[in-house]
């Protein structure tokens, strides 16, 4: 065999992904260079020894379960090699076979390559020792089609499920919300219209559910915004943080005894504007709203680090045990029974670093204060 | 059966009065003036079952006509079909079942559509080596395409017809081109357009090596004049060459092939004289002698540029194959078609399109 015709072989292989085109391109070839009448290849897949391709295509489908010993002999022999036409490869091959011979090729976890002539007495050990690395180039190639295939078949089910979950968010999302506002505006009525009735222990009771009422509708925002927010970062642009950032603590309500400084320059990136702002705002919102101190102080800053940026946002809030801190990011995970808290905030932050491929984390002192930092890469 | 003529009614008498009861193929010269659409509506009247193609020239006997139809029929005829859409990548012949007799497939397809090569894969893929193949590419001397095969349903580009008959058919395929220089590497190309040859563009290479061989200047102006002359041979194992032959080169450089030459293949560069040639012509038709039984007529898929390469050699080339096949004293009909492409196995091997090669076939 010319060494050229190595290289011609050799290059057909892993041409695709796909399974099926990766085997075309190059068994095809090797049938039409060598005259050859039909080859298949046999898979073990889930406990089933299948025929996963053949030239022609037209065949029996399952090897039997009788005839699938020989399969697996042939396989443990582990090498590779002619035979003529045996009742054993008759017995286990797709199509009748009128005399020649086989080449069989063992693809390991991939089954095993038969190629077929029918006017050969045998295919030459030479001709076998040359195919050998080809072939198992090609067993390479064979391994990651089928890696491509489950990462296929993984990623579809991902997006169906996502679509899913997303779509359950939104219908239970508005779905709630008109009950909620339902039961307020009710509540609203009795109390207006049995004034005179209600005593004292009747109106604080009033208080509680419109407290919870309002709770409710904080969470179920919540969970719409964590169930959109991935969708919303799309559509980069250069952001200019600091400018992002002085917009941001503009649109929060800041209590007096709340001063918010910012400590050093923050640096212009690619990324998407409502979440970066929605980042820094929920964090911000968290320094506040777990603040203890008569003076609460919030510093925010960034560094360079080697893989983009870095930023902090510090707090001398009340502070987060360690065993808390994975947990936090958690969605309704709220420490503190906080009523008006709906745990969502920092999952969204984490869902919003992740989307970048940065890290999020925290150091954080008990009755110290808390400072969390991300990173946001550079691409 | 020749038969040069414009009337319709013509044509279907000669059917009716010698192929009853069979299939028959018909081979239209290119320049034939009869109207497709009056004959087809005729056969159709007269429940004649039929497929067509229309060649650059057609074959009768020994001699070659610009002009006229050419009539073969076949007997134990199982399935006739069309496949259209060979333009696109959606097509798919379809799968007849059969019984374990022996049949054979013969098809006529555009020879200039794009995915000619997609065809003979997929018709493999369903029959693979149970059926033997036979079959040529219909198209205009002028290499502009145009619609060039038929069956009841109309005249069709970018498409094929054929038909499944339950009987034997023996096959003799050789060209005769011997190597000049090589191998070198198609190493870029797109279906049968190839863009480089060892990493350089394709024409200057091509040039270079013909130049040298032929000892006269290859332009855009003359190609297909020296080209001719110099194929490209794709190499097996064990046979001969796949012949693929360049027919024009393009502003860029690019050589284009009737037939697909894939990325990477090796290829020699070849070339002939009237004596390798007609002697390959001779070899093609000794060997179907004796393979079947009972042969009632032949049908030559020759390609055209044999003709425009040999040209007043080439009815030497018809006299050598007939004067085989007849060796032992009867007078087979001898027909055929000067063809874009000639489709075959060698013997029950792999299906393949060739080029500037003469395909006998020899049927039950």
């Amino acid at each position: 065999m010319d060494v050229l015709q190595l290289y011609e072989f050799s290059m057909a292989i892993g041409r695709s992904f796909d399974y099926k085109e990766n085997c075309n391109s190059l068994l095809r070839l090797i049938m039409a260079r060598k005259d050859l009448n039909s080859c298949w290849i046999y898979t073990q897949r889930e406990g089933e020894c299948k025929i996963t391709y053949s030239i022609p295509e037209k065949h029996q489908l399952e090897v039997m379960n009788s005839d699938k010993c020989i399969v697996k002999e042939l396989h443990d022999r582990g090498d590779n090699f002619s035979s003529p036409i045996t009742d054993d490869i008759q017995k286990i091959a797709p199509f009748q076979l009128n005399g020649g011979a086989v080449a069989v090729f063992n693809l390991k976890d991939e089954g095993l390559l038969f190629l077929y002539g029918s006017k050969r007495d045998a295919f030459l050990q030479m001709e076998i020792n040359q195919l050998s690395p080809i072939i198992e180039k090609f067993r390479v190639s064979l391994e990651a089609s089928d890696v491509f295939r489950k990462r296929e078949i993984l990623l579809h089910n991902l997006e169906k499920q996502n679509k899913e979950l997303s779509d359950y968010a939104h219908v239970v999302s508005h779905d709630l919300k008109s009950p909620i506002r339902n039961i307020e505006t009710l509540l609203t009525w009795v109390r207006q219209d049995y004034e005179n009735l209600i005593d004292e222990k009747g109106i604080e009771t009033f208080s509680l559910i419109s407290d919870n009422l309002e709770r409710m509708d904080s969470l179920i925002d919540g969970i719409l915004k964590y169930s959109t927010i991935d969708k919303e970062n799309t559509g980069n642009q250069t952001v200019d943080l600091s400018d992002l950032l002085a917009k941001t603590i503009s649109s929060i309500k800041v209590p007096a005894h709340v001063s918010i400084e910012v400590e050093t320059e923050l640096p212009t990136i690619q990324g998407n504007l409502f979440t970066l702002h929605q980042l820094f705002q929920n964090l911000i919102e968290n320094s506040i709203k777990y603040s203890d101190k008569p003076f609460c102080q919030i510093r925010v800053g960034a560094r360079k680090v080697e893989e983009g940026n870095e930023f902090y946002v510090k707090d001398n809030g009340m502070g987060i045990e360690a065993k808390y801190f994975d947990k936090i990011f958690q969605v309704f995970q709220s420490l503190d029974g906080n009523q008006k808290s709906s745990g969502i905030g920092l999952s969204v932050v984490k869902k919003i670093v992740d989307s970048y491929g940065g890290k999020v984390w925290l150091e954080s002192e008990k009755g110290l204060g808390t400072t969390f930092f991300f990173t946001l890469p550079v691409n | 059966m020749y038969i040069n003529t414009i009337q319709s009614e013509e044509v279907l008498e000669k059917i009716q009065a010698n192929y009853q009861g069979k299939t028959v193929v018909i081979s239209v010269a290119e320049a034939t003036s009869i109207s497709l659409t009056d004959l087809i509506e005729a056969l159709n009247g007269a429940g004649v079952e039929f497929i067509g193609g229309i060649f650059p020239k057609v074959i009768s006997a020994n001699k070659v006509y610009d002009e006229g139809i050419v009539i073969s029929g076949f007997s134990n005829v199982k399935h006739t079909f069309l496949v259209k859409g060979l333009d696109g990548l959606d097509f798919q012949p379809e799968a007849f079942e059969l019984d374990a007799s022996k049949h054979f497939l013969f098809t006529f397809a555009d020879g200039l559509t794009q995915n000619l090569s997609l065809y003979l894969e997929r018709l493999y893929n369903i029959y693979g080596g149970d059926l033997a193949y036979f079959g040529a590419g219909t198209g205009s001397l002028s290499l502009k395409q145009i619609p060039s095969v038929f069956n009841k349903d109309g005249v069709f580009q970018d498409a094929a017809v054929g038909l499944i008959a339950s009987s034997k058919m023996a096959l003799g395929v050789k060209h005769g081109w011997q190597k000049v220089s090589g191998p070198y590497i198609v190493t870029k190309s797109d279906r049968n357009v190839i863009q480089q040859i060892n990493w350089q563009n394709a024409f200057d290479v091509y040039k270079a090596i013909v130049e040298e061989h032929g000892k006269k200047e290859i332009t855009h102006d003359n190609f297909f004049e020296i080209s001719k002359a110099y194929p490209f041979g794709i190499l097996k194992d064990s046979s001969e060459y796949v012949v693929r032959d360049p027919i024009d080169v393009n502003e860029k450089g690019e050589l284009i092939c009737i037939g697909e030459v894939i990325e990477n293949t090796v290829v020699d560069i070849l070339n002939g004289d009237a004596e390798t040639l007609i002697n390959a012509a001779k070899e093609a038709a000794k060997d179907v002698m004796g393979k079947i039984e009972n042969p009632q007529h032949a049908y030559l898929s020759d390609c055209i540029s044999r003709v425009l390469f040999l040209e007043e050699d080439y009815e030497r080339e018809l006299k050598a194959i007939s004067s085989q096949l007849n060796a032992s004293g009867e007078c087979m009909p001898i027909e055929g078609a000067l063809t874009l492409g000639e489709i075959s196995s060698f013997g029950d091997g792999y299906l393949q399109l060739f080029n500037k090669t003469v395909v006998v076939g020899l049927f039950e």
